[in-house]
Formats: structure tokens, sequence, C-alpha cells
């Protein structure tokens, strides 16, 4: 990878990589700092990266420098999966922000999950291609998934913010 | 007729109850054999109360055999697959249309899809790479100030060097033992002779034909004498015997001779003719000899005696250039240091 062909990934993706750190750590300085390592590896290897791999190679590496930071912070609230179980029989306050509620909802979910399901609607991963990022086999990141989309559901469900 | 439903029946009520077929006293009697047998209602709940629900109790009355989460499972399962694009919404809508809190489960499923936002990196900039070139420039800035302060440091070790701090020693000057030609590099190296001394006794009343000592002579001071026999030589074109007696350089030489050289100093007190050597000295400085520098040697070592290689062996170089395009250049050198005349440009 080139000089230019590394600032042209700065270009496409780094935003990308910010919004699924910050998203997860919810620590603006912390998601600015592990951008940054993240970049700076991709740098130190552009030799041996290709542009195409790119983008895949730095979500690996600042999924990986979030998780060393997350484990020094141990800062992420698992989602009560009990309570998130609960339905409601009221549904229908349009007045609440659905957005906030989806960002609370996210960020309860157990980590691994949160990355999944941002990596694939965010991004728009395969299942294998999430695996390579995370780590995982593409049986486990579909039930991992399935896992997320149902907290998040019945969190929403929950707080009868869906009419 | 009561109906008799039965351990054995309980798949065909199952089936009729899915299809819509069964009327309201079958219906009862399969409610009260799922209420005898409940361990059954987990395998209705799969496959068949949705329907059932939806086509035969209409009165809600098989609905007691539904737990709260009823067939929540199998529809998560379906609604995520729909989300996943694994299945047809289509498939979805079947099981949802007639009930209100899966409908409500799916549209909860449909906002779990996380729409894309825009997120900027504050400090994209500092991210930005340049041409590796610019590194290089900094590593080669780096390296010529470390070079700098390697050469700094290395005058101040040298200066504090007490031999350098005070004096030049003759002696153990290493261009004395290779001596580096002078001035122009397109000359023919000059050929090495040995001064004899003026009259076979030295001027200075402290030398005397027993060898000195190595002396430290100070630089400073055969700068001085060598420019001022230069001076000399330019205004008066003397002998260089005369010049050599004038100054104080035949001191040095005298002193450092013997020290340097002990053989050909005693070869050189074995000169019978020095009478001659002045001669063509001041010829040559005076400009009236065209002799060239193998002339000066062949003359030197008919008047002692010695062979070119003897002669050779000497510290004091003296050459003659008389073919030079610009006129002939003469000029004497003294261990390190030299004088040169060039005697076209007088």
């Amino acid at each position: 990878m080139t000089v230019s062909q590394y600032n042209q990934c700065v270009d496409l993706h780094a935003d990308a990589v910010y919004r699924f750190i910050v998203k997860n750590l919810r620590d603006n300085d912390a998601a600015h700092d592990v951008v940054q390592d993240a970049f700076e590896k991709v740098w130190l290897k552009a030799e041996e990266i290709q542009f195409e791999k790119a983008k895949s190679y730095l979500f690996t590496t600042a999924y990986r420098f979030m998780l060393e930071r997350i484990r020094k912070q141990s800062r992420i609230i698992p989602l009560d999966e009990q309570s998130a179980h609960r339905i409601s029989d009221t549904y229908i306050t349009p007045e609440v922000d659905l957005k906030r509620i989806l960002d609370e909802a996210l960020a309860r979910l157990p980590e691994i999950q949160r990355s999944v399901i941002m990596l694939r609607d965010y991004e728009g991963y395969s299942y294998e291609e999430i695996g390579a990022i995370t780590g995982l086999n593409a049986s486990q990141v579909k039930v991992y998934i399935f896992r997320a989309r149902v907290s998040l559901k019945n969190y929403l469900v929950s707080k009868e913010c869906v009419a | 007729m009561k109906e008799q439903v039965n351990i054995g029946n309980i798949g065909w009520y199952l089936l009729q109850a899915q299809e819509g077929n069964l009327d309201v006293q079958a219906m009862d009697a399969l409610c009260s054999f799922l209420e005898q047998h409940p361990e059954l209602v987990p395998e209705t709940e799969q496959s068949l109360v949705p329907e059932m629900d939806a086509k035969s109790d209409s009165e809600g009355k098989f609905a007691r055999f539904r737990k709260e989460d009823f067939g929540l499972n199998a529809f998560d399962t379906l609604a995520v697959s729909v989300l996943e694009g694994e299945r047809h919404e289509n498939d979805l809508s079947e099981v949802i249309s007639k009930r209100h809190d899966l409908q409500l489960q799916w549209r909860a499923f449909q906002h779990t899809v996380l729409k894309s936002e825009t997120v900027s990196f504050p400090n994209k900039s500092k991210l930005y790479k340049k041409r590796v070139q610019v590194l290089w420039i900094r590593y080669a800035a780096a390296a010529c100030v470390a070079a700098m302060l390697a050469g700094w440091v290395w005058n101040n070790l040298s200066s504090r060097s007490p031999e350098k701090q005070q004096a030049t020693n003759i002696d153990q000057a290493p261009a004395a033992k290779n001596p580096v030609p002078v001035q122009n590099d397109n000359r023919p190296a000059p050929k090495i002779i040995k001064l004899p001394q003026q009259n076979k006794a030295p001027i200075s009343p402290s030398q005397g034909l027993e060898p000195a000592p190595n002396r430290i002579v100070d630089q400073n001071t055969i700068q001085k004498q060598l420019a001022e026999i230069e001076e000399i030589i330019s205004r008066n074109r003397p002998s260089l015997s005369s010049i050599l007696a004038e100054t104080a350089l035949i001191e040095t030489v005298t002193e450092s001779l013997p020290a340097i050289a002990p053989e050909h100093y005693a070869e050189a007190e074995s000169v019978e003719k020095p009478n001659m050597l002045a001669g063509l000295i001041r010829n040559v400085f005076s400009g009236r000899s065209k002799s060239s520098s193998t002339d000066w040697v062949d003359a030197l070592a008919s008047a002692g005696n010695q062979s070119l290689e003897q002669i050779s062996k000497g510290r004091i170089e003296f050459s003659h250039q008389p073919e030079n395009d610009k006129g002939p250049d003469t000029y004497l050198k003294i261990g390190n240091f030299s004088i040169s005349r060039s005697i076209a440009s007088n």
C-alpha cells in the first residue's frame, strides 16, 4: 500500500472505524486513541497490506485495540437479559426518542454482540468477514447477531417505545 | 357425542385444529386433554398453536395453553431470519397477521437494524502521512547534527591532549614520515635530499656535533620563520645558505636533523663541498639556474658521495621544476612545513 493509498484509506475508513469504536467504548477520547493506534499500525504494516484488504485489517486492528482498552477499563455494562425479556402491553409512546433508547440498548449489549451487530448493520460485512475481524466463525457470528437483535427488541418493547 | 381425545389421536386433533376443522365441542375436548397432559403443550406451541389460535380458537379457549411468550422463540428466529435476508417477509406476515403481540414484536425487531449515521473522526488530518522522503531528510539532518557534535567533541578531546596543546613535536609528526606534496598535486613528487649542514658547524651555540634530544618546536615559531624566509627570498633572492644563516630556522634544522635521521646527519657531516650546494641553491632562487630537480639530487649526491637512495631518506626536501609552463617553481620543505617560490612570476 502506497502513501497515497494509505491516505485514501484514511479518507474512506477513518470515520467508520471511529464510529465503530466510539459506539462501543462510549468514550470519545478513548475511541480517538484507538483509531489513531489502529491507523498507526496500518501505516507501519503498509508495505505488507493490500489496499483492498486495508479496511478489514483496520477494523480488526481497531477491534483488538478496543478489547485491550475494555479489559483495562472494565467499563462495559452487560445487558440484563431478565428484564429485557419482559414484554409490556402498553406500547405507543411516539414522543420517546427511539434512537436514544436504541443507543441505550446497544450500550447494554455484551461487547461481542454489540460489535458484530454494528459490523453487520453499519459496515454491511458478511458473517465470514465479521468472523475474521472478531476471531469467531460464521455460525458464532450468526448466533451473536440473533441474540443481539432479540435483546435490542426486548429492550425496545420494555421501554414501550414501539408503536 | 363427546369427543374422545387421547394420546393416540392427539396429533390428528391438533392437525385439524390447525386447519380450522374443529368445532366448539372438539375444541373443548382438545383443550381438556391438553389440560391433563401439559407436557404436550410445548410441541403444540412450536408448530400448531399460531394457526389454531387464529382459525379455531375464536373464543380464546386455547390461549390458556399458551405461555406468556408463546411461540416467541420460533417467532424471534423467523423475524431475525427475515431481517438478515434469509427468509422472505411474506413468511412472517402470515404468522403475525392476526397476532397483535407478534406485530408489536416485529415492529420492535425492525428498529433493531441500526441506521447508518454520520460520525466524523475529529482529527483525521493527523492520520495522513506525507512522502517518505521527508523522513529521509530528517534522518539526514539528524546525521549532520550528530556528525557536527562528534567533531566538536573530538576537537575538544584533541585540544586537551598535552602534546597538542603545548607544542608540535617535529620528531613524531606523521607527515614527516610521509611527506605531503606541496601546493600542486599535478607536479611530480619531489625527490628527497638531505641538506648538508653549513660549514659543518651549527650556528646555535647550544648545538654541537652531538645529536640533540627530541626537541619540541613550537609550530607558530616555525610558521613565522618560514614566512620570514619567504619574505627574504622574494625581496633579495639570496642564497639559501644565507637565508638559513640569517634566520633562526637553521637552528631548528640543525637541532631536528640528528633526531629525525641521525645516520643522515652523520653523513651530512662528511659532505666536502658545501659551497657547491650553496651555489646551486642561490642560482635556483635567483632564477638564473635552469637545473632540474634531478640535477640537484645528482649534485648533492656527488658532493656528499652518497647514493640517491641514501639521500632520499632525508627529511628535508628541495624541489625545482623548470619545465613547468607557468614557470619554474622551487620549494623547500622541512618536516611538515614548506616554502615555495615561483621564479617566473618574479
